[in-house]
């Protein structure tokens, strides 16, 4: 388990936000801000599925995969449940909220009350926000990293624009709004 | 040999813009709080020769609001 430096302020993260932080090349960026992502096994499965499991290896202490107990499990299950028939969800069978569920479950514990939970999909993240965890998106981050100065508004732009070419649904409306908030110019 | 990539949930509802100018404030409230936290206050032992010598640097101003100060420290003592 890697060690927390004073102060550092990890992430959980569900598979989509860290599909985008490969598609865009942006994990050494993300990890300035946030050193260690921890995510749950269905989503180390999930991102070995989609073709990422190079880039899961290259990113060695970075990314950091961890085992549920039973009982995590069990929670997980709830909530991937309550994701699949959220309102808000265009997917209601419960296994493909598996991913998600166990994110949230594995950001409940204790050492990780501080951290945040990296999670893009709607449904999800109103789940998230109810069980009292901070979340955040890809693209919350990428705004930090501007506002810390480790990332232009353009460059921000064109990560979101990279990760939209290959196949992440971002709206051209979405990127063109968070650009303009990165220059200040919302 | 490169491996081949593949959408994840391309029919799920993604955030707004607006939530995401929000998770970003949120971010970065939270990552003040956790740097606040770890700068903890630390004791030092200061050898009293190196107070007197400080004395010494100070301005009339300073050197004003000093002697208020120990006006104020030698009554609560002397009572």
């Amino acid at each position: 388990m890697a060690i927390r430096e004073p102060g550092a302020t990890h992430a959980i993260s569900d598979t989509g936000p860290l599909i985008s932080i490969f598609q865009s090349d942006s994990l050494d960026l993300v990890t300035t801000l946030l050193p260690v992502i921890h995510i749950p096994p269905v989503c180390l499965e999930e991102l070995i599925r989609h073709g990422w499991g190079e880039s899961l290896q290259s990113a060695g202490s970075q990314i950091e995969s961890h085992s549920l107990t039973q009982a995590e499990k069990e929670m997980a299950r709830t909530i991937a449940r309550q994701i699949a028939f959220h309102p808000l969800s265009r997917d209601p069978v419960v296994d493909n909220h598996l991913g998600e569920a166990q994110a949230l479950a594995l950001a409940t514990r204790p050492e990780f009350v501080n951290d945040v939970l990296l999670v893009d999909e709607l449904a999800a993240r109103v789940v998230a926000e109810q069980m009292g965890l901070t979340i955040s998106g890809f693209a919350g981050v990428l705004l930090v990293a501007v506002q810390e100065g480790l990332l232009t508004a353009n460059e921000l732009k064109e990560r979101l624009e990279t990760c939209r070419q290959q196949g992440t649904h971002y709206s051209e409306a979405f990127i063109e709004q968070v650009y303009l908030a990165a220059k200040g110019d919302r | 040999m490169v491996e081949q990539k593949s959408i994840h949930e391309p029919g799920a509802q993604l955030l707004s813009a607006q939530d995401a100018i929000q998770d970003a404030e949120r971010l970065q409230g939270l990552l003040l709080r956790n740097r606040q936290r770890a700068e903890r206050e630390v004791q030092l032992r200061v050898p009293f020769t190196v107070i007197i010598e400080a004395v010494d640097q100070l301005e009339a101003d300073e050197l004003r609001l000093l002697a208020q100060r120990l006006e104020e420290r030698l009554a609560d003592k002397q009572r």
